[in-house]
């Protein structure tokens, strides 16, 4: 592939980048006691970007591998016809030549359909058995295994393996028309035994599901907050990592304004960074697909703005270096700016004392997911508890956070000493492009935030 | 292609043979300017199969691989389904118009050109916006589908689609509007980037003017953009996969009035010209139109071959499949109704309400319980029937299955959205609307 690749490139005007990509992998999806999704497929396809100098952005993917000159030629022609008003360029990076290897202890491709589909039925067993108000599950396992060639006309060469297993539970419960949810799910890079044991999990989603069932839907207003590790993770991911992401803003210089370096956006205690280096987390990339080198990024560093996210183009821009956040979904996108694994530095506040003098707030956990539209953010935690009188009380439901970005990282008022990074097996969606992500960070309290609801 | 439909027969006991292929043309302008092109070429085969009364399903884009595909499909029915599922028969031959040589033979340079046409029209906010376009030209020169029961279909379809973004940001304050015009011939959508300019201009003329007065409970009207967020949850409770899992709230229900009678869904994919529109579902059954609600009264589920089979009932040509993804229900066109009179007379039924224009985490939280609550990113204040301004810092919140039971009005006007959802305004006073100062 290396020599298929490298003689392709030769001779080609400007730079050219070509990523091939051929993924393996399995899918299984039970719901209730059927089965919904089992299937096995092999997706095998090939990415050019070109960019002539005085040119625009030229990219044509396809599926026919002998193709890959002409192709070349073709993405080399968009890129003439397209004539910015100002060059694109691009900051410059070391050229390297790096072969990443996934190093599993023990790697779901020696296992048979047969063993995984008994894994999660083993799961979706526990969680339809566990109460007669569970009424529907979700069950999934799947894994990828891909090898990725990448090359640009720079002499950057990278061989770059990348496994990846997780299983998802979901059990759906209902009472009388009333219906409640609750899901968890756990992703490796190294090991499918990290997903076997999670007996424990599994009871515990089901018991929520049920749990949730009897939970009053939480009254709207302002509250203090506590969160606990996964929604603060999901929290700066969706609130603040996708304001950071430079291509959002780069174009833009207002939104530069609100993101400028130096300006106060936290408390002193409050450290936020992103990391593509670290190895075996869920969003670990090593070399982003530009081919520039991961490491840790820091956003914010005692509370003050001190970084982005880059690709080579928008660092160009706005005078700053590469991050290592270029990366595409796979051979059918252009690398965007992505965030990788994206974290809460520890505080040194006990979690015990992250409730104190709270007379009514809310303890608001995991998370349905989140979306954010540059100030704006919303985000719906998995299931909430009031605090009452610095207490956790009772269980509360459809508790939606909601909010101004800027005005809530100035409100948290104590990060706690608990951290911990998510083994979550979960994806963040972007401009049509999901990504495997990483989330970590300990409890944290927040006043004053808005809560959707009745 | 023909091996693998050799290798079916052979080696199953029954199967389908599924391929496509297609092009694409994306070109994206920001910052007022062309920014970059892209062409994607796709093909690959999907494969199912039954083998001793069990299920499996592959697919590939690997050319190199094709032996393996039905191999692989066979390794997954050992472990599938056992579900006596039986593939329809051939059927007569029809076509929907919904292939354009004029968007095939739409070359490059023009495609660039109508970018820069829509942002000539736009410029008189350069200094204040930025602007996103996004043109897609989507040429599916073949998809083919065969069983071993004979039914077969060839189909060709074009799609071209303008998406417009314009962005402001300042210190504390956001605005992001949006539209789209979308079809599968060329002069439809040509024809319509002019009124699609003239209401986004419109729009952000009228975002300027903020207001700030607390709304408590008063009456709220969902413009088309922000109505999905009311249809997310029908949609998830009447695909059949959830109905057949016992989730979803309308399992049981056909029959059933559900909702205010006022209120109508009905999914049709045989529109001429409609992005949703195809001559058969990826199964092969024909298309017609489902009426799923009607008067308030649940009447079908979105079905397919497997979702029909386990309820006992037929399917109703609701099938899509991709080549990684096996066949399930989905929606083609759809036509919400029914209502009577315009938006501006919709909005002269109260004396003040809020317009909501978009919405913010659609889909998200617990879709099948019917709940929505969503910040919200665009409303107005109407009063006496005018717009009287932007309204901020809002959330909403309700349960489709209560807020939808008693709809003060339907307007009979109705816009497309996203190329495939013909929606009118709903006015509810009985949702959940906080904030606005």
């Amino acid at each position: 592939m290396r020599d298929i690749i490298l003689d392709a490139l030769k001779g080609t005007e400007g730079y050219v980048e070509v990523r091939v990509e051929k993924r393996e992998g399995s899918r299984i999806r039970l719901r209730g006691r059927a089965i919904d999704e089992l299937a096995s497929s092999i997706d095998l396809g090939g990415f050019i970007r070109a960019l002539v100098p005085n040119g625009g952005w030229g990219i044509v993917t396809f599926n026919k591998l002998e193709e890959l000159k002409k192709r070349i030629k073709e993405a080399i022609e968009l890129s003439k016809s397209i004539v910015p008003e100002e060059p694109i360029k691009l900051a410059e990076i070391e050229p390297v030549e790096a072969f990443i290897k996934e190093n599993m202890t023990d790697d779901f491709r020696g296992y048979s359909l047969g063993y995984k589909k008994e894994l999660i039925e083993n799961y979706n067993d526990i969680l339809l058995s566990h109460s007669a108000f569970i009424i529907d599950t979700s069950t999934v396992y799947e894994d990828g295994f891909t090898k990725i060639y990448y090359a640009n006309t720079e002499g950057t060469y990278i061989e770059k393996e990348r496994a990846d297993c997780l299983v998802v539970m979901m059990a759906i419960a209902r009472k009388n028309g009333n219906i409640q949810q609750a899901w968890e799910t756990r992703g490796s890079r190294v090991s499918i035994g990290d997903l076997r044991g999670l007996d424990g999990l599994a009871r515990n989603v089901a018991q929520r599901a049920v749990d949730l069932l009897d939970a009053s839907p939480v009254k709207a207003g302002r509250y203090t907050v506590v969160l606990d590790p996964y929604l603060a993770g999901v929290f700066i991911h969706e609130a603040f990592g996708h304001l950071s992401e430079a291509d959002h803003i780069f174009e833009n210089p207002r939104a530069m304004e609100m993101m400028k370096l130096g300006k106060k956006f936290g408390p002193d205690e409050l450290n936020v960074g992103d990391d593509g280096s670290i190895s075996g987390l869920r969003g670990s990339i090593y070399y982003d697909d530009e081919g520039t080198p991961c490491r840790r990024n820091y956003l914010i560093k005692d509370g003050i703005l001190v970084g982005r996210l880059h690709s080579r183009e928008t660092a160009y821009k706005m005078k700053e270096k590469p991050t290592g956040n270029a990366r595409a979904q796979n051979y059918s996108f252009a690398p965007i700016v992505r965030m990788t694994n994206t974290f809460i530095e520890n505080g040194s506040t006990p979690v015990e004392d992250l409730f104190l003098g709270i007379d009514q707030g809310i303890y608001a956990c995991h998370a349905y997911g989140g979306m954010t539209e540059f100030e704006n953010f919303s985000f719906s935690a998995g299931y909430a508890y009031m605090i009452r009188n610095g207490r956790v009380a009772e269980l509360v439901r459809d508790v939606v956070l909601q909010g101004n970005l800027f005005e809530t990282l100035l409100n948290i008022e104590a990060i706690g000493n608990d951290f911990i990074w998510l083994p979550m097996g979960g994806n963040c969606g972007k401009h049509g492009q999901t990504a495997p992500v990483g989330m970590g960070s300990p409890h944290i309290r927040i006043r004053n935030v808005l809560i959707g609801g009745k | 292609m023909q091996s693998i439909r050799e290798l079916i027969r052979n080696k199953a006991d029954a199967g389908e043979l599924f391929f496509e292929s297609s092009e694409e043309l994306s070109l994206r302008f920001e910052g007022w300017k062309l920014k970059s092109s892209e062409i994607n070429e796709r093909a690959g085969y999907s494969v199912r199969v039954i083998k001793n009364g069990r299920i499996g399903f592959s697919g590939s884009t690997d050319p190199n691989a094709v032996e393996d595909i039905v191999d692989r499909a066979l390794q997954t029915a050992k472990l599938g389904e056992k579900l006596d599922l039986e593939f329809p028969g051939p059927e007569e031959k029809r076509e929907f118009d919904i292939y354009d040589e004029k968007v095939v033979e739409l070359s490059y340079e023009k495609v660039v050109e109508i970018g820069k046409a829509v942002i000539n029209e736009l410029s008189s906010l350069k200094g204040e916006c930025e602007l996103r376009i996004d043109i897609r030209k989507y040429v599916v020169p073949k998809i083919f589908f065969e069983n071993t029961q004979g039914a077969n279909f060839e189909i060709r379809s074009t799609f071209l689609g303008v998406t417009l973004e314009l962005m402001k940001m300042v210190e504390g304050d956001v605005i992001i509007l949006d539209d789209s015009v979308s079809g599968t011939h060329f002069d439809d959508v040509n024809n319509e980037i002019p009124s699609m300019i003239a209401r986004l201009k419109d729009k952000y003329a009228s975002t300027k003017n903020i207001v700030k007065q607390r709304v408590e409970n008063i009456p709220v009207i969902f413009s088309p953009n922000a109505l999905f967020a009311l249809l997310v949850p029908i949609f998830a409770a009447t695909n059949g996969k959830n109905v057949v899992a016992g989730s979803s709230p309308l399992a049981g229900k056909l029959g059933e009035k559900i909702f205010d009678e006022k209120f109508s869904i009905i999914d049709d994919g045989t529109i001429p010209r409609k992005n949703g529109t195809v001559p058969f579902d990826d199964e092969g059954i024909p298309k017609n139109p489902i009426v799923i609600v009607e008067k308030g009264v649940l009447k079908n589920y979105y079905l397919d071959l497997v979702t029909a089979k386990k309820l006992g009932m037929k399917s109703n040509g609701a099938a899509s499949r991709g080549i990684f993804s096996a066949p399930s229900p989905s929606r083609s066109n759809v036509i919400v109704g029914d209502g009577f009179g315009t938006e501006k007379e919709l909005f002269n039924q109260v004396k003040r309400a809020v317009l909501l224009d978009g919405l913010l985490g659609i889909g998200q939280g617990n879709v099948l319980s019917g709940a929505f609550s969503n910040p919200v990113a665009l409303a107005f204040l109407v009063e006496d029937g005018q717009i009287v301004g932007r309204l901020k810092n809002l959330a909403v919140a309700g349960n489709v299955y209560e807020c939808l039971s008693n709809i003060a009005a339907i307007s009979g006007t109705r816009e497309w959205k996203y190329g495939t959802f013909l929606l009118p305004y709903i006015l509810l006073d009985n949702v959940s609307i906080t904030g606005g100062e």
